[in-house]
C-alpha cells in the first residue's frame, strides 16, 4: 500500500513537471517607427532580439508581408541571455505618393510564444 | 505487489512520453501555425505569416475555406461547379512556386473563368483569408446593394487600410479595386496575390 502511494505521488509530480516550460522567452520590439522617409527611399534598420530563456533560442523562419521588406538575421541560434540582430531594408517604392504605411515581419521561433510579430511604421513624404 | 509495480511503471513511462506530445503525427499540418495565420488581426501580419506555411499547409487553409464556402454560401449551380472543379484541381503541389501544377492552375483560373462570381464576391472568397464566419455570407453583404458591396470591400476585405498600400495585389488575377500601380522589380514577389494567393504581387493599390 505504501508503495502504491509513493508511486501515485511520483506519477503526479511527473505529470506536473513534465510539461513545465520556461515562461520567459524573448525580448524584442513589437513596433518600429522609421519616422519620415522619402517615397523612393530604401531605409536600413534593425532590432535586437534577446533570448531570456534558459535554452537556446532558435529563430526558425522570418517572413515579411511584402517584397518591400527584406530581412537578414545575424544569428538564428541565440544562446541564453544573449542578443542577436534582425536587419531589415524597407523599400518605400511609392513614386512620390505621401502618407503613412505599415508593414509586418513575423518570426517563428522555438520559444513558448512561438510566433512574434513586428510592425514597421513609416511616414512617407 | 509485483503486478502493482508493473502497472505503475507502465503508467509512469507512458505519462512521461505522451504528456508533452502535441505533434500530430498523422498529418503534416502544423495546426498552431495555421491558426496563427487565420487568427491574426492585421492583413499585413496574415500576409507575412502565410509565407511561413508549407505548400501542404497552404493547400489545407484554402481547401478548408472552399469547404466552408460550399457549405455556408448560397451559390448558383455554375458557382458550385466552379468550386468543385477548383477543389479537385488543388493539391499541395499547386502551392509550390513554379511547379507544373502551379502553372496549370494559374493559366486555368483566370479572370474569365472566375467571372461566374461577382468581382467583389470572388475577391472575398479567393483573394483574402478574412474570417467568413465573422464577416457574413455574400448574400447578406449583397443585400446592401452596390454601395454596400463597395463599403464591405473598402472596410473589410480590401488590403491594409491607411493611405499607402504596399506591393500586395495582382492586376491580372481577380478583382481588386485600384490595383493599378506597378511596383518596381525590387518589391515584386513571385506569389502571394490574386486567386488563392498563387499569383505574383506586382502591383499595388492606388
Amino acid at each position: 500500500m505504501t508503495f502504491f502511494k509513493i508511486s501515485l505521488i511520483s506519477f503526479a509530480i511527473i505529470s506536473i513537471f513534465s510539461c513545465t516550460k520556461n515562461k520567459e522567452s524573448v525580448l524584442l520590439l513589437k513596433e518600429v517607427d522609421l519616422g519620415t522617409v522619402s517615397s523612393n527611399d530604401t531605409v536600413h534598420s534593425n532590432i535586437e532580439i534577446t533570448n531570456l530563456m534558459k535554452e537556446n533560442l532558435i529563430i526558425k523562419k522570418a517572413s515579411s508581408s511584402c517584397g518591400c521588406t527584406s530581412i537578414t538575421i545575424k544569428d538564428s541560434i541565440v544562446k541564453p541571455n544573449s542578443t542577436t540582430r534582425l536587419d531589415f531594408d524597407f523599400i518605400a517604392d511609392f513614386n512620390g505618393e505621401k502618407g503613412n504605411t505599415s508593414k509586418a515581419i513575423v518570426l517563428e521561433t522555438n520559444s513558448p510564444q512561438r510566433f512574434h510579430e513586428i510592425i514597421i511604421n513609416a511616414k512617407v513624404e | 505487489m509485483k503486478k502493482s509495480f508493473l502497472i505503475m511503471c507502465s503508467l509512469l513511462l507512458s505519462n512521461f512520453f505522451i504528456s508533452c506530445s502535441s505533434e500530430d503525427t498523422a498529418s503534416n499540418i502544423d495546426e498552431e501555425k495555421v491558426q496563427f495565420v487565420l487568427q491574426s488581426k492585421s492583413t499585413e501580419v496574415t500576409k507575412a505569416a502565410y509565407q511561413l506555411l508549407t505548400p501542404e499547409e497552404k493547400h489545407f487553409i484554402w481547401d478548408e475555406r472552399i469547404d466552408y464556402i460550399l457549405s455556408h454560401e448560397d451559390l448558383t449551380v455554375q458557382q458550385v461547379n466552379f468550386i468543385n472543379e477548383l477543389k479537385s484541381d488543388l493539391n499541395s503541389s499547386s502551392f509550390q512556386e513554379n511547379s507544373s501544377e502551379n502553372q496549370v492552375l494559374k493559366t486555368k483560373y483566370d479572370n474569365t473563368k472566375i467571372s461566374v462570381f461577382e468581382p467583389i464576391q470572388a475577391y472575398y472568397y479567393f483573394g483574402t483569408l478574412t474570417n467568413m464566419a465573422a464577416k457574413g455570407t455574400w448574400s447578406s453583404i449583397a443585400d446592401g446593394g452596390q454601395q454596400g458591396k463597395l463599403d464591405f470591400y473598402y472596410s473589410s476585405i480590401g488590403l491594409v487600410s491607411g493611405s499607402l498600400k504596399s506591393c500586395n495585389c495582382n492586376g491580372d488575377s481577380i478583382y481588386d479595386v485600384d490595383c493599378t500601380v506597378a511596383c518596381s522589380s525590387s518589391t515584386n514577389t513571385n506569389s502571394g496575390c490574386g486567386v488563392l494567393w498563387l499569383w505574383p504581387c506586382e502591383y499595388r493599390e492606388k
